[in-house]
């Protein structure tokens, strides 16, 4: 998967400027080799009880989860990740070239969003957008659950460590509401009620 | 009987998937299946045995989550084991046939430092389930789907450490042939077959069809029974549900493939069921299985690479060994990792093929650094190491970390020496250096070398350890001392080679005491691979040590098409204009070029003294760069441009002070850490350049480090200034305790913290002296606090 360069700059805050051409191409072309790029999923219906819902036996609360999925009766839960050899190659670098280290990780993070949205759309393409654990008031809490109910660790070798953080770090889970017939959903940074975020797009 | 006996015997017949039957039976997706082996023994029961009537031999218990650290309270480890191998029991004993084999799974965690399961804990945690299993009465250890080497290796220590009985070990590889952390199966071969397993093989992952080429590879590399229990096809995903559509019949008839192709055992795993097993038993039962092949490969592994000696010359790294290296001493003195860790990646690059590994010096605590820095350079090489040492205790420690096969060094002749290593050889595997000498020295003779070297063979033996498990070094004396030191020792290896035992040199001590030394090693180096040798202990930044490899590879029809060679004199002729650009230190730094900041400053030391270069184009270059990105006309990456072409500067001119005595000029001392809990530290790792820029001497204590560790660190170095790193609300937490800690212990320390969800109301309410919200602001408030002192 080729990582658009476009994005790299943004997660640099690079946007309007154009230098380190030739550093950029050459960090996501080495990242794109040593990626191992997996995801999974799991799907299931979405049980409403009082103060929160439930998918596939996970629990969630907080009213954000709730708005997020109104338009739906099932749900999908989503793994993706880049690998271990992504943060292997993020640490090596960090000792010998710390530019070069942080825009391969600016670059881990462009490719992992672009293979998760490509594998979300693949799901279907009547999706809501994706959202995690510790979105919004959506406990991140909910991680480990997030990751045993999707046997992340043995499909596709994703962990959360007691920290409640994935390992590998290039790594996310998701849920998606699957909406019913006729309903559609705003997506990306205008649904997002976080309108001061570095990395918002311009004209949303 | 035990199944010792049988194996080889007969065709074995493995169970299938127990998922598939506990669903059929009620078990729902929120439930753990292994809570069934005390609420609902009967279902177990029923389905062990179904399997044993399809005509199995091996029931798995169901324990495959039991793990310690994976189960949740209120299940507890022991008791659900215990009482899963008693269902086993119970349904072979009705049968009146087969074995039960404790099924362990893997943790669910990824192992530090990678993640954050500490090693020896995942060990404790397998060491409770087949410590449980064994007193309960298990006949045999299946470690299985396991899909990472570490955690294999910890299950099969465990195993080794916990009981005495019989332990198979299956993989689960994907499409490409990898395990999910990058093992593959001729790498998994050399691991296992060093530990002593007593089956090896393949289950889940894949269906029969696929597993075959991966069968095939496995096959070729290792002497051990295998193991195939295939899920019934790939996966696919249909409404969100895993299934699995290979049918009996088929199923069957592509594990008679493997039967016929001299798999020992055969089963299934997720998605088949006892249709299958029946339907593969009556296909194979009549194969009599085919004599194992001892391979008797010289081998060594990292966790994804394998090196096998005998194909070609092969280069070991000597760069990480303090001996005669002033710079390499104070790095290991002063905690300096990334300096040894830059060491490893360096060697790397210019094509050594292991890396040597010695952290002895008389004021460290040798077993202490190697347990820490080993599983450190396996974060950033996946060349094999060569653990050497000469303390007993810090070679245990060593290979017990080790992840892979290690090639350990050394053995010698001297009955203390072998008395120490074999046990070591024969519990954590590995291939071992083994030196020509004995309780009266370094003989003078060939002969007499060889004579140890046979002595050795057969004390070897003693312990079931084969000679293609040494690696003889027949000790280069220098030619200063000796004339025909040098006749000696490659007449040494020429006889070792005849004993079909493999060899190695530390080849740079034939010019010990000479000048222009790279002259002689590399003849000597040519004329010993001529004679025969296997490996070399080298410099690989030297240049004509690796022409005479590059040359000598070339003309034994070594390298194919001469490729190696063409790239390495391509890479050359490319490399030259860069150094010619002429420009001077502080130029170079500002625009962030490494290469020329190199070639500028070595130009530069001739004429100036370092600390001139450091007031008169350093400082002025990186307070320029600083400027411009602070006013947001230069970007981050390119600020680290500059930071790290600026460090490149700065060991040449360590280096350059060191010779001379001169004192290094320091700020003093700083501590830095990415909170316990936390994994994410590229901010940590940024703040750390600059910082050294800057003039400060960092320890960088890692990430996810604990309060205590923090503490610990700041008390043993004396140090006040204090910089703490947390990504999220969750770990946060941890900064907060980390500081309370540090302020109850050392009340004048001065705390620095930064991290993406930190304000700076949250961090003076946490208890911090400063909030940097970039890393320059740190290099900016670390000046203020040392004005304030």
């Amino acid at each position: 998967m080729k990582i658009d360069i476009k994005e790299v700059r943004r997660y640099l805050g690079m946007s309007k400027s154009d230098a380190l051409d030739s550093e950029i191409e050459a960090c996501a072309k080495r990242l794109e080799a040593a990626a191992s790029l997996r995801s999974t999923h799991t799907r299931g219906e979405i049980i409403r009880r009082d103060a929160s819902i439930e998918i596939c036996g996970i629990k969630m609360t907080g009213g954000a989860i709730a708005k997020h999925l109104e338009n739906c009766r099932e749900a999908c839960l989503f793994a993706a990740t880049l690998g271990i050899e992504a943060d292997r190659l993020i640490y090596r670098l960090s000792l010998t070239d710390m530019s070069a280290s942080l825009i391969t990780d600016a670059c881990a993070t462009a490719l992992l969003e672009q293979f998760a949205d490509d594998e979300c759309s693949a799901l279907g393409d009547n999706l809501t957008s994706r959202f995690s654990a510790g979105y919004g008031d959506l406990p991140l809490e909910l991680q480990p659950q997030f990751v045993a109910a999707l046997n992340a660790p043995k499909r596709i070798g994703v962990t959360v460590t007691d920290g409640l953080m994935l390992a590998p770090t290039k790594s996310i889970t998701a849920v998606l509401g699957i909406l019913n017939d006729n309903a559609c959903q705003k997506t990306g940074c205008a649904a997002c009620e976080n309108k001061n975020c570095d990395y918002r797009r311009e004209n949303t | 009987m035990s199944i010792m006996e049988i194996l080889g015997n007969r065709l074995l017949f493995c169970d299938g998937g127990m998922g598939t039957l506990l669903q059929a039976q009620g078990l729902t997706g929120g439930e753990v299946p292994e809570a069934w082996n005390l609420s609902r023994p009967d279902a177990i029961l029923h389905a062990h045995k179904s399997y044993l009537e399809a005509g199995c031999d091996i029931v798995t218990t169901n324990t495959f989550g039991a793990n310690a650290v994976k189960l949740e309270a209120p299940l507890n480890c022991a008791e659900v084991t215990k009482a899963a191998v008693e269902i086993a029991k119970k349904a072979v004993a009705d049968a009146g046939k087969g074995f039960v084999a404790l099924d362990v799974g893997p943790s669910g965690k990824l192992l530090s430092p990678m993640g954050d399961l500490p090693f020896e804990k995942a060990v404790e945690g397998f060491a409770t389930e087949i410590k449980a299993g064994a007193a309960a009465g298990a006949d045999l250890i299946l470690i299985e789907t396991m899909s990472d080497l570490y955690e294999t290796k910890a299950a099969v220590l465990a195993a080794k450490e916990s009981c005495d009985l019989p332990i198979f070990v299956t993989l689960a590889f994907d499409k490409t042939g990898k395990l999910l952390t990058g093992g593959d199966a001729v790498s998994s071969a050399a691991l296992l077959e060093g530990f002593g397993v007593d089956a090896i093989g393949l289950n889940c992952g894949l269906g029969p069809k696929q597993l075959l080429p991966i069968f095939r590879q496995l096959q070729k590399y290792t002497g051990l029974p295998i193991i195939v229990n295939p899920n019934a096809g790939l996966p696919e995903i249909e409404n969100g549900k895993t299934v699995y559509k290979v049918e009996p019949d088929e199923f069957a008839g592509d594990m008679k493939i493997f039967a016929d192709e001299g798999a020992w055992i055969v089963g299934g795993c997720c998605g088949t069921t006892p249709a299958h097993i029946k339907a593969t038993y009556e296909k194979c039962r009549a194969i009599s299985p085919k004599p194992l092949v001892k391979k008797h490969l010289t081998w060594v592994s990292s966790y994804a690479q394998t090196v096998i000696f005998g194909e070609k010359p092969v280069l070991i790294g000597e760069r990480i060994n303090p001996t005669g290296k002033a710079r390499l001493k104070q790095a290991l003195r002063e905690n300096d990792d990334d300096y040894i860790l830059r060491e490893a990646v360096t060697q790397q690059e210019k094509g050594a093929q292991i890396l040597d590994v010695n952290a002895g010096l008389p004021d460290i605590n040798e077993k202490e650094v190697l347990a820490s820095l080993i599983p450190k350079l396996q974060s950033v090489t996946d060349l094999p190491l060569q653990t050497d040492t000469a303390d007993f205790s810090a070679m245990e420690s060593a290979l017990r970390v080790y992840n892979g096969r290690p090639l350990i060094n050394s053995v010698n002749g001297k009955k203390e020496s072998m008395d120490a290593v074999f046990p070591l050889v024969k519990k954590y595997g590995g291939t071992v250096i083994a030196l020509t000498l004995d309780e009266s020295g370094i003989p003078e003779t060939a002969q007499q070398r060889v004579d140890i070297a046979k002595k050795i063979i057969s004390e070897a033996e003693k312990y079931g350890i084969g000679k293609e498990n040494l690696i003889f070094d027949p000790l280069a004396m220098t030619i200063s001392a000796d004339a025909n030191a040098a006749k000696t020792t490659l007449e040494a290896v020429r006889e070792i080679t005849k004993l079909g035992c493999h060899t190695s040199l530390g080849v740079s001590n034939i010019s010990f005491g000479l000048p222009n030394r790279d002259l002689i090693n590399a003849a000597f180096f040519t004329m010993a691979m001529q004679s025969g040798l296997s490996a070399a202990i080298m410099n690989p930044n030297s240049e004509p040590m690796m022409n005479a490899y590059r040359a000598f590879c070339a003309l034994d029809a070594l390298d194919e098409n001469c490729a190696d060679y063409i790239a390495a004199a391509s890479g050359e002729t490319a490399k030259t204009p860069v150094a010619s650009v002429d420009i001077d230190v502080k130029t170079a730094v500002v625009r962030g070029l490494k290469d020329s900041a190199s070639a500028s400053a070595l130009k530069a030391v001739v004429q100036q003294s370092p600390m001139q270069i450091i007031e008169q184009q350093l400082i002025p270059a990186l307070d320029f760069v600083g400027a411009e990105f602070e006013a947001k006309r230069l970007y981050l990456p390119q600020l680290l441009m500059s930071a790290d072409a600026a460090k490149t500067v700065f060991e040449i001119l360590r280096a350059e002070m060191l010779k001379s005595g001169e004192k290094t000029q320091s700020k003093g001392k700083f501590i830095l850490a990415t909170v316990k809990g936390d994994v994410h530290d590229i901010g940590k790792n940024i703040v750390k350049v600059l910082l050294e820029n800057y003039g400060w001497q960092v320890n960088d204590l890692g990430r996810d480090v604990p309060p205590e560790a923090v503490l610990e660190a700041a008390k043993r170095d004396n140090v006040k200034m204090i910089g703490l790193s947390a990504l999220m609300t969750t770990t946060v937490v941890n900064m907060e305790a980390t500081i309370k800690l540090l302020k109850q212990n050392i009340p004048d320390c001065i705390i620095f913290v930064g991290g993406a969800v930190l304000t700076r109301d949250y961090a003076m309410k946490i208890g911090a002296d400063y909030y940097c919200a970039d890393a320059m602001c740190t290099v900016r408030l670390a000046d203020e606090a040392v004005a304030k002192m």
